[in-house]
């Protein structure tokens, strides 16, 4: 046994003896960026937040030119939160360091993958909610917002259904193609960790 | 950090590095964007070393951690290296790499951790610094190193 395992140790000490590093090729590593998928989620969800600040800037001249100061008002109260959650979540995916122990890295890694299903599960949620809110304003706005008892059973079902189909594609949508694309990669990570806290 | 300096640490680790990119990869595109990978975590992670572990465990844990991570990416993502040159080493060693192919080969048939705990002993790791890189108490080692190296063992034999 021990002789056999010293001769795997000499075998696994071959490798690469004289393995030389192409340092113009190397040299390129200083100029990337990291490729790993929490940095990919990163750069995905910062994206989104500039697109969120210019479109908070676009809507708030547009309203503010508009005269339409409450609903300037509603966007100050509600953006702003929005804008710190998505900078907390930034920093959060920034701070994500690989010299921890494996199974805290990847205990961490598995976390962060959570919480960005969640971030396009709570996305798709909050869309159906404006859907929603933006239609039923807009469905009675004409007849007077809060008359909405004129309206019989069958015109709520049809505008309710209306609203609610959209709203349940869009969140399954995401939901399986997040599964689609990091479903294995979710399950691979799981079982390591459980390999690793087995006894 | 200064680049140099930074060259001269790699050049330093730079079989461990390979060695464990080897092991978690399926083909040479795959073990190059690991090693790219794992070369510019090091890098990026210079400025936390506080030197309470050794260089080469530091950096064997940043390997690993990489590499499992990171594992089965579908199709390649590094976009710095040129297309027609995959390898960012020269490997002028050819002898033996038969028994080589096949360690990685039986190492390969290993589950993720069990590989990482056997490429640990063959790297002449203690039971302590194992502990260490795996975040797993020395007991815990112990129990699955013996565990690992018998299902070796046993791919090996080709039983």
């Amino acid at each position: 046994m021990e002789n056999s395992e010293q001769s795997l140790k000499d075998i696994w000490k071959k490798p690469g003896s004289k393995l030389e590093l192409s340092y113009e090729k190397l040299n390129k590593v200083f100029d990337s960026y990291s490729n790993s998928l929490i940095e990919k989620f990163r750069r995905n969800i910062v994206v989104e937040h500039y697109i969120n600040i210019i479109t908070f800037i676009l809507i708030s001249i547009f309203l503010i030119v508009g005269e339409e100061y409450l609903w300037f008002y509603l966007m100050l109260v509600v953006f702003p939160p929005f804008l710190i959650y998505y900078q907390i979540t930034i920093n959060r995916l920034k701070n994500h360091e690989t010299n921890q122990n494996t199974l805290e890295y990847l205990k961490s890694t598995y976390r962060l993958f959570q919480r960005f299903f969640d971030h396009y599960r709570l996305l798709s949620v909050l869309a159906g909610l404006v859907g929603f809110f933006y239609g039923t304003f807009a469905f009675w706005s004409d007849e007077g917002f809060l008359s909405v008892g004129s309206h019989t059973l069958g015109e709520w079902a049809i505008y309710i259904l209306s609203i609610s189909i959209p709203l349940i594609m869009i969140f399954l949508f995401f939901h399986f193609y997040l599964k689609w694309m990091y479903g294995d990669k979710l399950r691979t990570l799981k079982q390591i960790i459980a390999e690793l806290e087995s006894d | 950090m200064q680049n140099k300096e930074f060259v001269e640490i790699l050049e330093e680790n730079k079989q461990i590095i390979y060695k464990i990119c080897r092991a978690y990869s399926k083909d040479e595109w795959e073990m190059e964007d690991l090693f790219q990978e794992a070369s510019y975590q090091v890098w990026k992670s210079m400025k936390n070393f506080e030197g309470r572990s050794k260089l080469s465990t530091w950096i064997y844990r940043i390997t690993l951690n990489v590499c499992l991570g990171e594992l089965n990416k579908s199709k390649r993502k590094i976009q710095t290296t040129q297309i027609d040159n995959p390898n960012i080493w020269v490997d002028e060693s050819n002898n033996d790499e038969e028994q080589v192919a096949m360690l990685y080969a039986a190492l390969k048939k290993l589950s993720k951790t069990d590989r990482a705990l056997i490429m640990l002993f063959l790297d002449d790791k203690s039971y302590k610094e194992m502990a260490e890189i795996l975040g797993i108490s020395t007991s815990h080692v112990g129990v699955k190193l013996l565990r690992a190296k018998k299902e070796l063992k046993r791919i090996i034999d080709g039983k």
